[in-house]
């Protein structure tokens, strides 16, 4: 079995399936074996579900529900060996997910995000611009998917500049003279899409600004819903970047706070690529069955990251469609795929709290 | 203060009857089981048969059954003292708004009671709902215009203040945070409330009178309509499935696969449901470690617990999901399960009796009723450990 450190040494988006399968069937087995042994919670589950052992493809390797981690501590190292405990984003009184990483999690997190990251942006850094405001950092209560967002991407800055103030205005005399500083360069623009939407995108098309960056660089992520509302598409959104700031080179990327580190980037063909270190499974909504190619299901994603806690496999409560293995156009190997938003929430009959629900 | 009738009237529609006699103060409750009551809850029965749609809602045919004139007059059987009762006032129900025709039968408990009946019905579309609605305006006699009042309004903290002023009784169905919302609205000192919280229901089914069954198909469908019918979210539906006798292994085999054909052919899952469910298993495998979790497909979820605590109570789920256990001597066992909380026990091949005398030397906090499988939903004027008609009602006491 390949340890992670050579791991990391296969080409991040040049692994055929079948290697980096593989490699990673053994790999996960193990882990999925170290944290039931280390996790009394996480043993327990599985074998209620009589899914301990005998995983002969990695489809057979066992997934959480990605929504446990809201509900229980799930750590599969000693408290005293825990560096730093993430939470998701989540407004006032909702249940946040918790997660626990150790020194050796928290370095390949960082590590393994570079590697992805640095396969679009060139492996130099670069100047960074922050589609946020600096207090996303500052309020510890705050500091969530967020902030780890931009805490991870910032690596690869090599100044920064929040181009949001504290009261979410666009800084617009301060993007401008900042990007003149840097003229000719590549520059990387980082954040939420609905927050590049509403506070850069609209903000400069109403103040009439129009910039021009051509070895610009756009990473965005965190979801569509918002824009979906607006009746804004991936391809709109990317011809309006274009149009604002002149950037062709915009990636939106799909990852979540429990697998920190493997994110999924999308190419130019806009598909989302699995990298060899992460994959996606799609399930059939009625069994979780494996779904084929081209079918639209629940994702789960596997990674090999996680190992101060039980998330190397979970079921999403996305769905998403694979479209096609070692075969996109872009020329990346290993799965290709799109998301096609959260599992809808369905109305339940019954008596119980429905004056409440009402009207909310 | 209170708005007045005519600002409360600015914040929602009345849809049957007339609230002019509050604002006159011309409160004039009827005794329990009034004539007057029985004949209108008879022509509107007769009318809901009549009518040509009603056929296509199964519930709304099930309650113009219940309020017949000879099913009404045999639940007044069981009232043969009341008719020297008063109704108490005004009676205002809170409706649920996620079953469709919950509000009729508050409604009718509430005229039964001989009090004025306000209900408020959830804006939300049912096509019973509103049939319904439109076949009460239509029978209901000028006379009764000021005892069954229906009304529709969002969400608005006056206007309940406002019925909740003038209500003897409040009546509040649906969950504990909707009671939590109406209880800011104060009642009248001397009023009082009748409240249905969050509840859950279990199944005591005995395996070998099952396998003697013939008619392993008809048990099927009353626990799909006990249970999946509403999603298995209503306060009756039953959560834990309690296996007694000898061949329970042979019985569960049987009972499980034939309750999922008809899941298979007549529910509607959702992909957030399966995954909820999925995650409820896990979090019982998390805290009680001998349980074993049988998927039967994404429709039906099934936890095997060794041992039944009161903590199971926090994981119930709904939407084809189910707490299973094996009796080892006694109704005993049960014991960590009946809190507060458990409202209906139903039974399959026992006797109803026997249960009931050997649960009650324990003095359970909770269980009020115990019902046939396949009758949990029916409604009753015995309702949630309530008497509704004497709750409803009060009596002149001599010396």
């Amino acid at each position: 079995m390949m340890n992670y450190e050579e791991i990391l040494q296969l080409d991040v988006f040049q692994t055929p399936q079948s290697v980096k399968e593989a490699v990673f069937l053994p790999y996960l087995s193990q882990l999925t074996l170290h944290h039931s042994q280390q996790s009394h919670a996480y043993g327990a589950i599985l074998e209620a579900f009589n899914k301990k052992e005998n995983y002969q493809t990695i489809s057979d390797i066992p997934f959480l529900p990605v929504s446990l981690f809201k509900e229980l501590e799930l750590k599969s190292v000693c408290d005293s060996e825990v560096f730093k405990t993430m939470t998701s984003s989540g407004t006032t009184g909702q249940a946040v997910s918790k997660i626990y990483l150790d020194k050796t999690t928290a370095s390949n997190q960082q590590r393994t995000l570079a590697k992805i990251v640095s396969s679009f942006l060139g492996s130099s850094r670069v100047p960074m611009i922050i589609v946020d405001s600096p207090s996303v950092l500052k309020d510890r209560l705050m500091f969530s998917a967020r902030g780890a967002g931009i805490l991870g991407f910032s690596m690869f800055g090599s100044k920064t500049f929040y181009a949001l103030k504290d009261d979410m205005s666009l800084d617009e005399d301060g993007l401008q003279s900042f990007v003149e500083q840097y003229q000719n360069q590549r520059i990387l623009f980082f954040g939420f899409t609905f927050m590049i939407w509403q506070h850069l995108i609209k903000e400069l098309e109403k103040l009439r600004i129009t910039i021009n960056i051509p070895q610009g660089i756009v990473f965005h992520g965190g979801g569509w819903k918002k824009l979906h509302e607006e009746r804004v598409s991936n391809r709109q959104f990317k011809s309006r970047v274009e149009q604002q700031l002149g950037i062709h080179e915009v990636h939106d990327y799909y990852g979540m706070v429990e697998q920190t580190g493997t994110i999924y980037i999308e190419c130019e063909h806009g598909h989302l690529h699995c990298s060899a270190y992460s994959d996606v499974i799609i399930r059939d909504y009625d069994n979780f069955n494996e779904l084929p190619l081209k079918q639209t299901g629940i994702i789960q994603v596997l990674s090999l990251l996680p190992e101060s806690y039980p998330g190397h496999s979970l079921l999403t409560e996305d769905q998403g469609t694979v479209w096609g293995v070692d075969d996109c156009p872009c020329g990346r190997k290993g799965k290709h795929f799109t998301i096609e938003g959260r599992l809808q929430h369905a109305e339940i009959r019954g008596c119980s709290d429905t004056y409440a629900n009402d009207f909310t | 203060m209170p708005m007045t009738l005519h600002d409360v009237m600015n914040h929602l529609s009345i849809e049957v009857g007339s609230l002019a006699f509050l604002d006159k103060h011309e409160v004039r409750p009827l005794a329990p089981f009034d004539q007057q009551i029985i004949e209108f809850c008879s022509i509107l029965s007769k009318a809901i048969m009549k009518h040509p749609d009603a056929k296509l809602y199964a519930d709304l045919m099930t309650f113009a059954f219940w309020i017949r004139q000879s099913s009404i007059e045999h639940l007044s059987e069981g009232y043969l003292d009341v008719h020297q009762r008063i109704g108490r006032g005004v009676s205002f129900h809170i409706a649920p708004s996620n079953v469709s025709l919950n509000f009729a039968y508050s409604l009718i408990a509430g005229l039964l009671s001989g009090t004025h009946a306000i209900v408020r019905v959830s804006s939300k579309h049912f096509p019973q709902t509103e049939l319904l609605i439109k076949l009460i305006k239509e029978t209901l006699p000028k006379s009764l215009e000021e005892y069954v009042i229906i009304v529709k309004y969002p969400r608005n903290k006056e206007v309940n203040d406002y019925f909740s002023f003038n209500a003897q009784v409040r009546i509040v169905w649906g969950g504990d945070q909707t009671i939590q919302e109406l209880r800011r609205s104060p009642l009248p000192i001397r009023s009082k409330d009748i409240v249905f919280a969050d509840r859950f229901s279990i199944l005591l089914i005995d395996a070998d009178t099952y396998l003697k069954e013939e008619d392993q198909l008809a048990i099927a469908k009353g626990f799909y309509n006990d249970t999946y019918l509403f999603d298995q979210n209503a306060c009756t539906s039953p959560r834990f499935v309690i296996w007694t006798g000898q061949s329970i292994s042979e019985a569960k085999n049987k009972f499980w696969n034939q309750l999922l054909k008809l899941v298979l052919l007549n529910y509607q899952n959702y992909p957030v449901r399966a995954v909820e469910k999925y995650k409820n298993a896990a979090l019982i495998a998390a805290a009680s470690d001998s349980s074993k979790i049988i998927t039967m497909t994404n429709w039906l979820y099934r936890v095997e617990v060794q041992e039944l605590t009161s903590d199971l109570i926090e994981y119930i789920g709904n939407s084809g999901f189910f707490i299973e256990y094996s009796l080892q001597s006694s109704l005993k066992e049960l014991f960590p399960l009946m809190t507060e909380k458990l409202q209906t026990l139903s039974y399959f091949g026992l006797e109803a009796l026997e249960i009931k005398k050997e649960l009650s030397p324990f003095k359970p906090s909770g269980v009020d009723r115990i019902v046939p499988l396949g009758r949990t939903m029916e409604f009753d004027l015995y309702w949630d450990g309530y008497d509704l008609i004497r709750e409803l009602s009060r009596e002149i006491s001599v010396l």
